[in-house]
């Protein structure tokens, strides 16, 4: 490659991670943890993981009748029916000062067994997709900058064979960082790839949805129809679950969402993942008043971009193999936060040091 | 050690520490502590707060090699804390994840003695004059870079905040040009200004017109194909200075 490219790359690739390190850094080491968010979860909430488990647990109906004899002002936004990793029903609404909370029920009984202990993973989780503020499309752009930064990266640093094997441990911290810097990037050179893909992908898909639609090149949601006061007659909720079921018989419909609650147009939606596809999830919205179907997502008539869509979340997470995937998620996952402390390092050292653009990055190549 | 490096110092090691020490509060306190806003909790503003304030107490530091220490050894008493926390809770799983704050403690122990202040070189003298010329920055690309910040933060504010679909869909539409035609083209400035100039210029004008909600879609691909076209050029010219340039 000429030097005037590799000098420009390389200046791309510095400045790239200059401006944008720290945020990579904390999106990075939060999304490490993140992978064990299930855990934490878990962990965090002793009381709730106690709980008896068992196989057949009571129906939705009966969770929603000990919610409003705990509290009668108690509205629910959704319920999680117990799975591998959590033994009890997990809920999620608003008391009565309107704060959301979260509950937890026991499966066998359905009886509210109290507030989670701890949201720790729901906060880390927050740090690593919204940034605690912001919509997640800053995350999604900082995986594009991540995947500019890998290929920079690799064209500029072109003996990549060496630098597989190469760690002086003993010689100076500059030479030592910088080594370790490659090191790292060229170990995990794929699995950075998969992470920044993915992560871009899961964080701007509803920008470029929005825009799309905009621009007329996706169908337009329909608008929910206008407010039409309280609601006279409700369908049983165990009945609509096993109706949406019968609909959807590959998916595990174990979460339940209410939309409009104690309004005519009351809609409850049953979602889940497939039991047969890696990463598919459905969902079925019925209309709590007359029990009609509303929308229906069927990972059967799921075209490829919805497959591919959907082997996103997976792969970005890793929670389709087991503990040792996820291990195995955090170490490589920890190591774009350590390129980002090394590179800015390095960066510095060369400012301080004076060797300027043009030296390292002939020494890079 | 320079301010560069110790504000980059206390921002990085800031936000590891910080996270680790919710993490000890969450476990001490347990449901007395919400973390999350829509909760009650002030999580955030813990966060921050501790974020901000070891960040600025490792950034008062100003030696680099007591700084690193710091962070790595503060980092390994943080993960053993955890650790020792966890299995006071003797909750579900707190065997596996006491050794395995344990385990990531470890290295951090011998990674601290490899920051010896003679490892680290000294500043050369004159690396400050190099400095002192590189500070000559170009007013067009300070002009473009202000103009881009500024379509940055209205799209992105239009993609956000508004409920008027059109107007967020239009914002994003926008948002999408100014992160990947803008962006790169403003790069490319630094370069090749004339070239890159009149490609951020169509960009942005392209932006404007997918603003107008009568905006109709042939127009508005017209538009884009037009700055993509200028921005294509711009990289021609800086492709072509480069090639001159090897000449």
């Amino acid at each position: 490659m000429r030097q005037a490219t590799t000098k420009a790359l390389y200046s791309l690739h510095a400045w790239c991670g200059i401006v944008t390190g720290v945020l990579l850094f904390v999106i990075c080491f939060s999304g490490a943890v993140v992978v064990f968010k299930h855990e934490i979860d878990l962990w965090a909430n002793p009381m709730a993981a106690a709980a008896p488990r068992v196989d057949q647990p009571v129906g939705f109906a009966t969770v929603m009748a000990a919610l409003h004899a705990h509290d009668p002002d108690f509205a629910v936004e959704s319920i999680a029916a117990p799975d591998a990793q959590m033994p009890a029903y997990m809920v999620f609404g608003k008391n009565s000062s309107g704060q959301r909370v979260k509950l937890s029920a026991r499966a066998d009984t359905g009886v509210v067994l109290g507030p989670g202990d701890s949201e720790l993973g729901q906060f880390i989780r927050s740090l690593h997709v919204f940034l605690f503020f912001g919509p997640r499309w800053i995350v999604g752009f900082m995986g594009v900058v991540m995947l500019a930064l890998i290929v920079t990266g690799v064209l500029i640093h072109q003996k990549m064979l060496n630098e597989l094997f190469t760690q002086r441990w003993k010689s100076s911290l500059r030479l030592m960082l910088s080594d370790a810097h490659k090191l790292i990037g060229v170990w995990g050179l794929l699995f950075h790839l998969l992470i920044a893909f993915t992560g871009a992908w899961l964080g701007l898909a509803p920008v470029f949805v929005g825009a799309a639609r905009h621009l007329g090149l996706a169908p337009v949601v329909a608008q929910p129809p206008p407010e039409a006061g309280p609601i006279t007659a409700m369908h049983d909720l165990d009945a609509l679950h096993a109706q949406a079921q019968a609909a959807l018989p590959e998916i595990d419909l174990r979460r339940v969402t209410f939309k409009h609650w104690g309004q005519q147009q009351a809609l409850v939606t049953f979602s889940g993942p497939s039991r047969v596809q890696l990463g598919m999830f459905g969902r079925i919205v019925l209309r709590m008043a007359d029990a009609a179907e509303i929308e229906r997502r069927d990972p059967r008539e799921a075209g490829v971009l919805a497959r591919v869509n959907g082997w996103m979340e997976p792969l970005h997470f890793g929670d389709f193999g087991g503990l040792t995937l996820k291990w195995l998620y955090f170490i490589l996952g920890m190591s774009p936060a350590l390129l980002s402390i090394t590179g800015t390092w390095l960066w510095i050292d060369q400012q301080r040091s004076g060797a300027g653009v043009a030296g390292t990055a002939t020494s890079a190549a | 050690m320079s301010a560069l490096e110790r504000s980059m110092l206390g921002l990085y090691g800031g936000a590891w520490l910080a996270l680790l020490a919710v993490c000890a509060l969450c476990l001490w306190c347990g449901r007395t502590l919400p973390l999350l806003p829509g909760s009650g909790g002030h999580g955030v503003s813990l966060y921050l707060g501790l974020w901000l304030t070891i960040g600025l107490s490792l950034a008062a530091m100003t030696r680099s090699d007591r700084a690193w220490r710091a962070v790595l050894f503060a980092s390994a008493a943080s993960l053993f804390i955890n650790a020792a926390l966890v299995m006071l809770s003797n909750g579900v799983l707190a065997w596996p994840l006491a050794l395995s704050l344990v385990l990531l403690a470890l290295p951090c122990l011998p990674l601290a003695h490899l920051f010896d202040a003679g490892r680290i070189r000294k500043p050369r003298r004159s690396a400050q004059r190099r400095v002192g010329r590189r500070r000559k920055r170009r007013v067009d690309l300070q002009l473009a870079w202000s103009a881009w910040v500024v379509a940055l933060l209205s799209s992105f504010y239009g993609a956000w905040k508004p409920a008027n679909a059109d107007v967020r869909g239009a914002a994003m539409a926008t948002l999408l040009l100014v992160l990947f035609l803008a962006l790169p083209a403003v790069c490319a400035g630094a370069w090749r200004q004339r070239g890159a100039a009149i490609g951020v210029g169509l960009v942005f004008g392209a932006a404007a017109a997918l603003y107008q909600p009568s905006m109709q879609l042939a127009l508005s691909l017209a538009s884009l194909a037009v700055a993509a076209t200028a921005f294509a050029l711009s990289l021609e010219r800086i492709t072509g200075r480069a090639s001159q340039a090897q000449c």
